[in-house]
């Protein structure tokens, strides 16, 4: 995205591990997973909902919600004078707090109900911005709120500044939500599916703004969404993630010209073209995703898989094999020796 | 918002007026009225000449004139600020209410004050520490709280206080000082009594308020908003008060009216158990005895206590959430 | 393929669907209220409470009005396995009382006479009794021989065993908020029901009569309708009496949140299509209206019986609830008023137990419902 040198990372996910302690037992919501995301690039993380993806994004921040946790692995993050493990630190620590919001910042889903209704949207960047003491006083914290405003592109932000969250629409939520974001310049921002509860129109202004507000600010971003247009057009690598499992990761173009596993192909064949006729019928992935305390053996994608090998897929796991640099998949067809052995 | 508090006012007028017509029928409904309770119980005292002046007693007290008559006078008169004599010692209502509302309004204070103080925090440490060994103990507390009827915990209290201390803390204030002036020893003879009533109706008093904040922080803590302000890297302690727990306060606020009169209904019994001088007492007795203007003009302060409270709590919630606007 | 994603995706034949049960609302409710321990323990111990109270006769080993007068402020007297030797005795057993006059303080005092020992026996014959008026019998489910008394809390001040009256009590105690209940939940869905559905001007009346009931705070209330049932009645019309009092306030607030959800409920796509296709008004209401509010309103409903149950306590606590010969726990409790009493016969206050216990298991029962009548929440 810009010139720098992109494989220096900013933060390195290795193993991660993260588990809800449920009536029915223990789950795991993300399932031993590394990636990483480099200086100023953008990583979208692809998957249905259930796959772990948001669970992934609040462990960048320590925020997984009681009865979850972190079990294992690493959060490795070098923004700062040296690199921290964010898993090491507790959530309530005063170093994490330092890490949320100037270093690594998060955007939601849902504008409607990420707000405080009782404070002004203004209020409630002022509060971010002296919590980090980015500003003297509060006088001067309003003008750099207001300042984040316009460069989300509200109308009239002298004004909005003072609104509270209910007298505003969704779309205009989600701008202020982005203005809260980046308010303290984060090195990272984690938007949560920001886009999902907006109307088409709306998402495009949106994901123009982020684009652009990220060549701006100089910062990386990681992309969570379902929706693979949308991660196409943001991300420079793209994660698909399925059950808690990575099952394939690699440069955008690769993944989505040459998508190794089936179940990154079969999304792909889902999204209708302009040039079925009316008469095709949508090619839907079959069946359900399993619950995760129904966690399928072997593959966790075998039992909607249509090339599934009985014998393998049901009782072993397969490993990330690689098919190109950087480009890598969890199937044993992706396998260049079981695709040698089976030739 | 002086509009919406106009409004409100102007609508207890008929709410007011209906609740004195109903407090007049519940007094009319026996077959008896005061002067014969009062000339049975003369008579059964040995007293028979009483029985001659019956009429002359309902002449006296107006008690033979018509109902809607009665009932007339009594309205106009009260809202001239004229609530009428009380049958039983013969003086005005409005004395022998000013003569005990101080005592009753300095107990429910302290209990509302002592039930809020307390329960409050520790509601709020529960929902923050669920299902910690703290949580499940306050828990228990609260659930025996409820459970327990607070005419019960007073009792149990006496005891206790009794064999403590050898002293029966009936009323509120010794014998010795019962008619004398105000005085410092007579404030702490007060209080040396008044706290175990105030105890054992704060004590559940405590218990509710505490399991409302708790599932009222609980469910705050459980929305989306929490995990935006933690992500801002707000320290805990901003995000629990200044926000969770001003969210939580929302649905209290709405309970304040319903609080208060948990109070009245608390010390009702409780008053009565303990032998204390409140309103409520006067007012069991007035309503045994037919005592109607007495009982009347309790009852119509007791409603109007409510709707205050009930106002009061409408307004605050207008003032803390923006959402809402009254117009 | 397997079988799993085969019938997840086809959503198919029932035959092949076999595995995948689909379970139903009722069952999908009652299978997350089972999952709230404190729900399910609230409501085993509110089986017992009111099986214990159909079958008091059966089970209490005296009658309610039965006295044993030279045992009167008995301290609870209960079963030993172990007699004064140490011994083991397989069977449980009683000592026998003996009263004498304490020559110094000229006082009756009852002993313990280690000679007599009365085992524990099952299905004795005791005074005749009848359950629910239909099974009449004198077979009592335990009991001592003759001349030994089985007093397991004790007795009040006129012999009375108090175990015995304690399940005699919760005859009156548990039912009486049970029907004041259902009085109010009769009158408050009615309301409810046509308020919220054809509003207009008998809607307005309702609401402020409601708004006028709220006013109120309960005791006071309750004290002075309370106070104006006559003397004369029998317990039976008390009984009647104090039930009908209990709900007069409760059915305001009833009725209120059945209209606000007929109210929402109206303009839904079901009451509509049921409109249509001509089901006439009342169908609507009752067939369609009613069974959506119904959930919501027995979770209010059982969140109301404790306060009903407290509410029959007090009464009769302060003597103007239920009356002698009728039996309640608030009465049981009215014979311990005093700190004197208290301090003497402490047993007089068990009955405070068995209203505490109830008063918390229908709490707990009563927030299980609630979590459990939203089967799809989490």
């Amino acid at each position: 995205m810009t010139g720098r040198n992109m494989s220096e990372p900013l933060i390195e996910i290795e193993g991660l591990v993260t588990e809800f302690r449920t009536e029915g037992g223990v789950v795991r919501a993300v399932n031993g997973i590394d990636f990483s995301i480099p200086k100023g690039g953008t990583v979208a993380v692809l998957g249905e909902s259930g796959c772990g993806k948001s669970v992934t994004g609040q462990c960048l921040l320590n925020l997984v919600r009681k009865p979850g946790y972190i079990a294992s692995g690493s959060i490795r993050y070098h923004g700062g004078d040296k690199p921290v493990d964010i898993t090491k630190l507790k959530p309530t620590s005063e170093a994490m707090r330092k890490l949320r919001g100037p270093e690594i910042a998060m955007i939601f889903q849902e504008p409607m109900t990420s707000f405080d209704p009782l404070f002004t949207v203004g209020e409630q960047i002022i509060e971010m911005l002296m919590a980090h003491q980015r500003f003297p006083n509060r006088r001067e914290a309003r003008e750099h709120a207001i300042e984040m405003l316009r460069k989300v592109r509200l109308p009239s932000p002298e004004i909005i500044v003072d609104r509270y969250p209910h007298q505003l629409s969704g779309g205009m939520r989600q701008r202020v939500m982005i203005a809260l974001a980046l308010s303290c310049g984060p090195k990272l921002l984690i938007a949560d599916e920001p886009t999902t509860a907006l109307d088409v129109t709306t998402e495009s202004q949106i994901l123009d703004l982020l684009r652009q507000l990220q060549g701006e600010m100089d910062m990386a971003m990681m992309f969570i969404t379902h929706d693979l247009a949308v991660a196409s057009e943001i991300a420079d690598e793209v994660v698909v993630m399925y059950l808690g499992y990575i099952v394939e990761r690699g440069p955008v173009a690769e993944v989505l010209s040459a998508p190794q596993h089936p179940y990154t192909q079969a999304l792909l064949d889902s999204i209708p073209k302009l040039t079925d006729s009316a008469s095709t019928r949508l090619n839907a992935i079959q069946g359900m995703v399993p619950t995760p305390d129904q966690m399928p053996s072997g593959c966790p994608f075998h039992t909607r898989c249509t090339k599934f090998m009985a014998g393998l897929c049901d009782q072993k796991l397969p490993g990330l094999y690689e098919s190109s640099a950087g480009h890598v998949a969890r199937c044993f067809l992706a396998d260049p020796q079981f695709a040698g052995a089976a030739a | 918002m002086p509009i919406y508090i106009a409004k409100r006012l102007l609508i207890m007028v008929p709410t007011l007026l209906m609740i004195m017509v109903v407090g007049f029928i519940i007094m009319k409904l026996p077959a008896s009225d005061f002067v014969s309770q009062y000339v049975l119980r003369q008579a059964a005292q040995g007293n028979t000449g009483i029985v001659a002046q019956q009429d002359m007693l309902r002449e006296q007290f107006g008690l033979n004139r018509p109902l809607y008559e009665q009932f007339f006078t009594w309205v106009v008169n009260f809202f001239r600020g004229d609530l009428g004599i009380s049958f039983s010692d013969l003086r005005p209502v409005s004395t022998i209410i000013m003569e005990r509302l101080p005592a009753t309004l300095v107990v429910s204070a302290m209990a509302f004050i002592v039930s809020w103080g307390i329960g409050i925090p520790l509601g709020v440490y529960s929902a923050t520490h669920q299902y910690s060994p703290g949580d499940i103990g306050l828990t228990a507390f609260a659930f025996i709280g409820i459970g327990l009827p607070d005419f019960l915990l007073a009792l149990i209290f006496l005891v206790f206080a009794f064999l403590a201390t050898g002293d029966v803390l009936l009323g509120l204030n010794s014998m010795q000082y019962v008619n004398q002036p105000f005085s410092l020893a007579k404030a702490l003879d007060f209080l040396s009594h008044a706290w175990l009533s105030v105890t054992a109706v704060a004590f559940t008093g405590t218990a509710f308020i505490m399991r409302v904040t708790r599932n009222n922080m609980l469910e705050e803590l459980g929305k989306p908003y929490v995990m935006t302000l933690r992500a801002k890297g707000l320290p805990e302690k901003v995000v629990i008060w200044k926000h969770v727990f001003r969210n939580a306060l929302h649905p209290l606020v709405t309970l304040f009216g319903q609080v208060l009169s948990f109070l009245i209904n608390g010390f009702a019994i409780t008053s009565i158990v303990l032998n204390l001088p409140t309103i409520q007492t006067t007012y069991l007795q007035a309503t045994i005895q037919q005592d109607m203007y007495l009982a009347g003009a309790i009852l119509v302060l007791i409603a109007v206590t409510v709707m205050v409270g009930n106002l009061i709590s409408d307004v605050m919630l207008a003032w803390l959430d923006p959402r809402v606007r009254y117009d | 393929m397997t079988d799993i994603a085969a019938d997840a995706i086809s959503a198919a034949p029932a035959a092949k669907a076999e595995r995948t049960t689909v379970l139903s609302v009722r069952q999908l409710t009652w299978r997350k209220f089972l999952r709230n321990k404190l729900a399910v323990v609230g409501l085993i111990i509110l089986v017992i409470m009111y099986l214990s109270a159909l079958l008091a006769g059966f089970i209490a080993p005296y009658g309610d009005r039965e006295t044993h007068g030279q045992f009167a402020r008995q301290a609870p007297h209960g079963l030993n396995f172990f007699d004064e030797t140490g011994a083991f005795h397989p069977v449980p057993f009683v000592y026998g009382l003996k009263r004498t006059l304490d020559p110094k303080t000229f006082q009756q005092v009852t002993t313990i006479v280690p000679e007599q020992k009365y085992p524990l026996q099952l299905f004795v014959k005791g005074q005749p009794y009848s359950i629910l008026g239909l099974i009449k019998s004198d077979i009592r489910l335990f009991g001592v021989e003759a001349p030994g008394k089985l007093f397991i809390f004790g007795t009040d001040t006129k012999g009375r065993d108090v175990f015995s009256r304690i399940l005699y009590g919760a005859q009156v105690s548990l039912t009486v908020g049970l029907v004041g209940v259902a009085l109010s939940l009769l009158i408050g869905v009615s309301m409810g029901l046509i308020t919220g559905y054809f509003g207009g001007w008998f809607d307005n009346v309702v609401q402020r009569v409601i708004e006028m009931t709220m006013a109120f705070p309960q005791i006071p209330l309750w004290l002075a309708l309370a106070a104006l049932i006559p003397p004369t009645w029998s317990s039976a019309q008390v009984y009647f009496a104090i039930s009908i009092v209990l709900s007069v306030l409760t059915w305001g607030s009833l009725a209120r949140q059945v209209r606000a959800m007929v109210l929402s409920l109206k303009t839904s796509d079901f009451v509509r299509a049921a409109k249509y296709s001509n089901a006439s008004t009342a169908r609507v209401m009752v067939k369609h209206l009613l069974p959506s509010t119904m959930s919501h309103v027995l979770v209010i409903a059982t969140l109301t019986i404790p306060s009903m149950i407290l509410g029959e306590t007090a009464l009769s606590f302060l003597g103007l609830g239920i009356k002698p010969p009728m039996t309640s726990w608030g009465l049981l409790l009215n014979e311990a008023q005093s700190v004197q009493v208290i301090i003497e016969l402490p047993w007089l206050l068990i009955p405070a137990i068995f209203v505490v216990l109830t008063i918390i298991s229908f709490n707990f029962v009563g927030d299980g419902m609630r979590d459990a009548a939203d089967p799809f929440s989490r």
